[in-house]
């Protein structure tokens, strides 16, 4: 049963034209380094593309652009760092939960990773417990991983707590892979700032925010809110609250500057995603930044 | 006002359920992680410096709301309890019934005129009363029935005033005095007096207080069918009382006498007119001894009084309402 990835798919297929998709998949393919020297095979540019690797004069002799492709190239390791706390079954930005959004942007890089013959790895980890699973190659291995996110995030679950997953990948990484950390609006703090650092000087480190809820009430929106972390309800009177609001408004984008701030001091590409809907758009736009800034 | 609850035990029962419900409401909240939507990082709002005085103010329109619920609980207590008063109502219209018995012989009529003429203008102020009126001299004839028709009342008394007095206008002569010759003698004082007592149409049934205002000399002439004292014994026997009004009394005269014994032996009394006592003064003082036997016990009526509170009720819904809009509760 392919439950979760056949989900990741048809969201693929609703939310992006061939192009896109096509672009997505040329973004992924060019963000990996390492080249070896064993030639592997000439296949057609698709637009993301290394403009480097295009063989000029194979493509003098075709009609299409060529790109050469290395063996070295086509097996790397995509580690999936995902929240597995509370906070991941809260609602998103958009109203989904957040743990589907969780569930498919892993399966969207997932699903690109393993097409394009990476392999996956999956860590995850909340307060208590850290869960890994192996590095994989297939669609079945990526749908069980996708479901054991499923089954970990609930709201009754453990808190979350990002540094402490973050340090045990630090410590048990220990080949090179490209690492996307799935997590939220959190607040950028020293710890997350060291390990990432580390993490980063061994890996290359994507960052995806799964976007929070608004707290306020904005049109005509009075629903009482409860904060999965302490349980305690956030009234529709206090949501509505004008001076509340403000300050709100201002700290959020002051907080989520923060965060985004300290990953670009790092050299990491980030973005947030606040709805299934741009989940292609921001992963696109992730990847795109990840090859510039490397540059 | 003395106001008393009528049924105090529900008061206590009223606001005591008000406060468990109001505990109820307070606690319940705690099981509120059900009725949300589940958000992270409610620190992103609550660690604003602004939360703090937003929350304050929650609680206050909470708090506000909570203290004029349970006020308006006690208050509707209150109501609930029956805040009730003692109402006496005591009715001093008497609804008495008088018939005027009139000797018309020649020497009387002065004295009759005097006396329709202060009944008429009684009349105008009288309410539930019955008045009669008969005429007797040799025979006696009904002038007019008891009735509480006081337009037709003053209307007969006026007629009468003016026949006695020879005023009577050109379009109205009448002989008042037909029909009051058809007997034996003159001036029979005890058939006129049986026949007045008679005149109280349904004298078993009725339970008013009846009085005879009879106005009299107490000279007769003639074969009587009653004797005075035998038309006294009937008014006694009918609990008719008899006023008697003699314009004639010269002292120790024996027709007076017997006069004021059968009057005040059937309880009603004897009144001479001389410069002592005009008709106007007799009529109250027969009025003032009437009111006596007037036994009309106040009404005690137990009456709810709820005064304002039931607005001050509505009145602090309406505020609970509105705080609770205003919170959002």
């Amino acid at each position: 049963m392919e439950r979760r990835l056949r989900k990741v798919k048809t969201t693929m297929s609703i939310h992006a034209h061939r192009r896109t998709l096509e672009l997505l998949e040329g973004e992924y393919q060019s963000i990996h380094h390492g080249r070896s020297h064993d030639f592997d095979d000439l296949r057609e540019y698709q637009p993301g593309d290394d403009v480097k690797d295009i063989d000029w004069k194979a493509t003098a002799r075709s009609h299409v652009p060529l790109i050469k492709r290395y063996i070295a190239s086509r097996q790397h390791n995509v580690l999936l760092v995902v929240d597995s706390g509370r906070n991941m079954a809260a609602i998103a930005e958009s109203g989904e939960s957040k743990r589907e959004l969780a569930i498919l942007v892993a399966g969207l890089l997932g699903y690109l990773a393993t097409r394009h013959g990476d392999r996956v790895a999956l860590l995850m980890g909340d307060e208590e417990r850290t869960e890994s699973m192996p590095e994989g190659g297939s669609e079945a291995h990526l749908e069980r991983m996708l479901r054991r996110i499923d089954d970990a995030v609930s709201i009754d679950g453990p808190l979350s707590r990002l540094e402490g997953v973050l340090e045990h990948a630090v410590r048990r990484m220990r080949r090179r892979s490209l690492i996307v950390v799935i997590a939220d609006d959190l607040a950028y703090t020293h710890d997350l700032d060291v390990h990432l650092g580390r993490l980063h000087t061994r890996h290359e480190v994507l960052w995806v925010s799964i976007g929070d809820a608004d707290l306020m009430a904005r049109a005509g929106d009075h629903r009482e809110l409860v904060g999965v972390d302490t349980g305690l309800g956030l009234p529709s009177f206090l949501r509505r609250d004008k001076g509340l609001r403000r300050a709100f408004d201002e700290q959020s984008a002051l907080r989520r500057e923060r965060l985004e701030a300290g990953l670009r001091s790092l050299g990491i590409a980030s973005v947030r995603i606040g709805s299934s809907a741009t989940a292609i758009g921001g992963l696109f736009r992730l990847l795109e930044r990840h090859r510039r800034a490397r540059r | 006002m003395d106001v008393s609850l009528l049924w105090p035990w529900l008061l206590p029962i009223v606001v005591v359920a008000g406060l468990a419900l109001a505990i109820v409401g307070l606690l319940l909240p705690k099981r509120r992680r059900d009725r949300g939507l589940p958000v992270a990082h409610v620190d992103r709002m609550t660690a604003l410096p602004a939360f703090r005085g937003a929350l304050a103010r929650y609680r206050l329109w909470i708090g506000a709301a909570l203290v004029a619920a349970l006020a308006g609980v006690a208050v509707a207590g209150a109501v609930a309890a029956r805040p009730s008063g003692v109402h006496a109502n005591q009715e001093d219209d008497y609804k008495r019934d008088i018939v005027l018995c009139l000797d018309v012989s020649g020497s009387m009529v002065d004295v009759d005129a005097e006396i329709l003429g202060v009944y008429q203008d009684i009349a105008a102020s009288l309410d539930g009363e019955r008045i009669g009126m008969r005429i007797f001299d040799a025979s006696s004839v009904m002038a007019f029935p008891l009735t509480s028709d006081y337009d037709y009342i003053q209307e007969q008394l006026g007629r009468y005033v003016r026949a006695l007095t020879g005023t009577l206008g050109p379009d109205e002569q009448f002989n008042y005095l037909a029909g009051t010759a058809s007997g034996l003698g003159a001036s029979l004082v005890g058939d006129g007096l049986a026949s007045c007592v008679l005149d109280f149409a349904d004298l078993e049934a009725s339970e008013r207080p009846r009085s005879i205002i009879l106005a009299t000399d107490n000279v007769v002439n003639g074969q009587q069918i009653f004797t005075l004292p035998q038309a006294g014994q009937l008014a006694v026997d009918n609990e008719v009382r008899v006023y008697a009004i003699n314009p004639f009394d010269w002292g120790r005269d024996m027709a007076s006498q017997e006069l004021r014994e059968i009057a005040e032996g059937t309880g009603g009394a004897y009144f001479s007119l001389d410069f002592a006592q005009t008709v106007p003064q007799i009529v109250d003082r027969v009025n003032a001894i009437e009111a006596g036997y007037i036994e009309t016990p106040p009404q005690i009526q137990v009456v709810d009084r709820p005064g304002a509170l039931p607005l001050v009720v509505l009145l602090l819904v309406a505020g609970v309402v509105a705080m609770a809009w205003r919170a959002r509760l």
